[in-house]
């Protein structure tokens, strides 16, 4: 498996313990890059795609190749744990969703 | 014939403005106590065998080998040594019918040592499901074309054989 680590990411310049945590919007240029791809497509893309794809952009842009709990959020996620230590306390939480970025 | 259609997701990678294509799929893992666990796989052809790490099979309880072996294994970082546990994974796929199947897998890192979430990107293995022990049981097709608002990049077809 091919992974790139993009270094503009908040993920590739902030340390660990300066991540985002808790309530966690949509960024504006994952936004914006939407709308244009949509653009560049000729097409609306159907809600249940662009909601997965908001989120697992915004969980690489933060968090790429960590644990995650987290929850669906209007306009965003709420981030209740990362790593895997944190996050897989959460494994029998149904309410909460536990991923790797 | 059971079959599942699974769109393939799509980032940017900001540092180049390319689009970037992958296609994951939900599957779910029977634990020593016989539940059933959920975990996404990134479907990966360039995988030689499906691969976890153990750290993570051993905090859902998935049944495990004891012994290890040191392997070197190509990264994207280059060739690293893990610590590898081949065992196996008693799954099913998440949108398609009850069917059990058994897979080869290899556990990467130590079992009680997780990753300090600090390291290189590069070092923390992620769920992998590759070639060995799969493709004789599962048709996988990945197809780029847009077939609709819901798959706008396309799909990966899977299929019981």
């Amino acid at each position: 498996m091919q992974q790139i680590i993009d270094p503009t990411t908040p993920r590739g310049q902030l340390p660990f313990d300066k991540l985002p945590r808790g309530f966690v919007p949509w960024p504006q240029l994952i936004l914006d890059a939407l709308e244009a791809e949509q653009a560049r497509k000729g097409m609306r893309f159907a809600d249940e795609y662009v909601k997965r794809h908001l989120e697992t952009a915004t969980l690489a842009y933060f968090y790429a190749g960590l644990d995650v709990a987290y929850r669906h959020a209007e306009g965003g996620i709420e981030v209740l744990a990362l790593g895997w230590q944190e996050a897989s306390q959460h494994l029998q939480d149904n309410t909460v969703k536990v991923a790797q970025a | 014939m059971s079959r599942l259609e699974v769109p393939l997701i799509h980032e940017t990678l900001w540092a180049t403005g390319d689009l970037l294509l992958r296609a994951e799929v939900d599957l779910y893992l029977r634990d020593s106590q016989g539940n059933w666990q959920r975990q996404t796989f990134r479907v990966d052809n360039g995988s030689d065998i499906s691969a976890m790490p153990a750290w993570r099979a051993k905090g859902l309880g998935l049944p495990m080998p004891q012994n290890a072996v040191r392997v070197p294994v190509n990264t994207a970082a280059g060739q690293i040594v893990m610590e590898v546990r081949s065992g196996l994974l008693r799954m099913r796929v998440d949108g398609m019918d009850a069917t059990e199947y058994l897979i080869p897998c290899h556990f990467r890192g130590d079992p009680n040592s997780p990753p300090d979430p600090s390291v290189p990107l590069a070092t923390l293995p992620k769920n992998l499901l590759g070639l060995s022990g799969v493709v004789d049981k599962l048709r996988i097709i990945t197809d780029g074309t847009p077939l609709s608002a819901t798959a706008p990049y396309g799909v990966v077809i899977i299929e019981k054989i």
